[in-house]
């Protein structure tokens, strides 16, 4: 962990993360990488998760293997992405 | 440090802070779908609105009133948990105050008409000053240095500003001075906006930030909501209004000067720069549109009427 807002009842497991904030009680689970992200509070990621410029939304689960902001056509099709490049996932756009 | 004395001893004690959180704000994109803008998180811990709340706290104004209105559960939850702490039996509160249709069929329809339809709560509360403030602004500020030059000036109502680049000032609301810094005009983001005299690339801006003696407010209130053509916004109405019928004096403060507001509100970086406050000073000619011949409370008026309300267990 590098670089990072981490907040109390955070739990990353084997994890990578930098240049980041984790809210409250956002769990990181085993060989995941997130890098110059925002995750909102209670945020769920599983394994083998890589996220770069992401902004996580409140209770949203990330299932395992899934990659959001490296291939920025592709986030825009399932997910919002900035002008300025960043990529916003909600729970709704997860069908959570 | 003098200002500061004046601000901490009562008059912070006599000042209402009502935070504007209703809006529905729209360049936060899909984050405010679900909860109005300053209810989204921020730093780790927290939500926007605890830094306007913060300040007010830590400027020693524990009265202090939210305006709610859209997707405003989130931002409730909020409110009831975090900051449940001041406790009414000393007349110290944060407040809901969820738009209710109190007075007639509508909604809150603008800044100033959400102000407007709790004066019965404001008046209630007796402050002697109104501080209007909105719950999506991530800044530092020691309120009691604004409310302390307020009162210097025997103003009826202070705007707090920042200078900036003429092409940023373009989203705000600009402050037009003359040579003796008075405010003349006040445009809400305006295609040319007026410079500074004598120096063409910098704009005056207002924060938003605005602090009323209660009994000017509730004229002023009184008048834009009887005005049809108003929509009923503080920035576009109500201050444009009170500008030319005032004489305007801006006052600096080299101790604000670090003050800075930055970018919650926009997705593009806000300006910074050095803080100014302007204060629309004693009425230079009494006009007869405005309750005739009340300009702001003397200090000493101010004084004997803080004695006598809203007294508090000394700090």
């Amino acid at each position: 962990m590098t670089d990072s807002l981490v907040s109390s009842g955070c739990l990353v497991t084997e994890g990578t993360v930098w240049r980041s904030v984790l809210f409250s009680n956002v769990s990181i689970a085993e060989h995941s990488v997130v890098e110059d992200s925002v995750l909102f509070p209670d945020v769920e990621i599983g394994r083998h998760v890589r996220l770069r410029r992401v902004i996580v939304d409140k209770r949203c689960r990330i299932p395992d293997g899934l990659r959001a902001g490296f291939d920025l056509k592709l986030d825009r099709r399932r997910f919002q992405v900035s002008e300025t490049g960043v990529t916003l996932i909600m729970s709704t756009m997860l069908g959570q | 440090m003098l200002d500061r004395l004046i601000s901490t001893t009562s008059t912070t004690q006599a000042t209402y802070a009502m935070v504007l959180a209703g809006g529905r704000g729209s360049r936060l994109g899909q984050l405010t779908d679900n909860r109005a803008k300053p209810a989204v998180p921020f730093g780790g811990k927290f939500r926007i609105i605890d830094f306007v709340l913060s300040n007010c706290v830590n400027s020693g104004i524990r009265r202090i009133g939210v305006a709610t209105q859209y997707k405003a559960q989130s931002l409730i939850q909020h409110l009831k948990g975090g900051w449940g702490f001041l406790d009414g039996r000393f007349g110290e509160f944060v407040d809901v105050l969820p738009a209710q249709q109190r007075l007639e069929d509508h909604w809150y329809r603008g800044t100033s008409d959400a102000v407007y339809q709790n004066l019965d709560l404001l008046r209630r509360s007796g402050p002697e000053l109104v501080l209007v403030l909105a719950g999506d602004h991530i800044y530092k500020m020691d309120y009691g240095q604004l409310i302390a030059a307020h009162l210097r000036n025997s103003a009826d109502m202070t705007v707090a500003c920042l200078e900036t680049s003429i092409c940023e000032a373009q989203a705000f609301g600009v402050m037009g001075i003359d040579e003796d810094r008075r405010i003349i005009r006040f445009k809400e983001k305006p295609a040319s906006p007026d410079p500074i005299p004598g120096r063409p690339d910098t704009a005056l801006v207002s924060m938003g930030i605005y602090i009323f003696s209660a009994p000017f407010l509730y004229e002023q209130l009184a008048r834009d909501a009887a005005d049809a053509e108003s929509s009923h916004d503080f920035g576009k109405d109500l201050i444009p209004y009170a500008v030319p019928r005032f004489r305007v004096s801006p006052i600096r403060s080299p101790k604000a000067a670090s003050a800075r507001r930055t970018g919650a509100t926009s997705a593009r970086s806000m300006p910074t720069g050095r803080l100014t406050w302007s204060s629309p000073g004693r009425r230079l000619i009494s006009t007869s549109t405005i309750g005739a011949g009340r300009s702001g409370l003397s200090r000493n008026s101010w004084r004997r009427r803080s004695s006598r309300g809203w007294r508090m267990a000394p700090a």
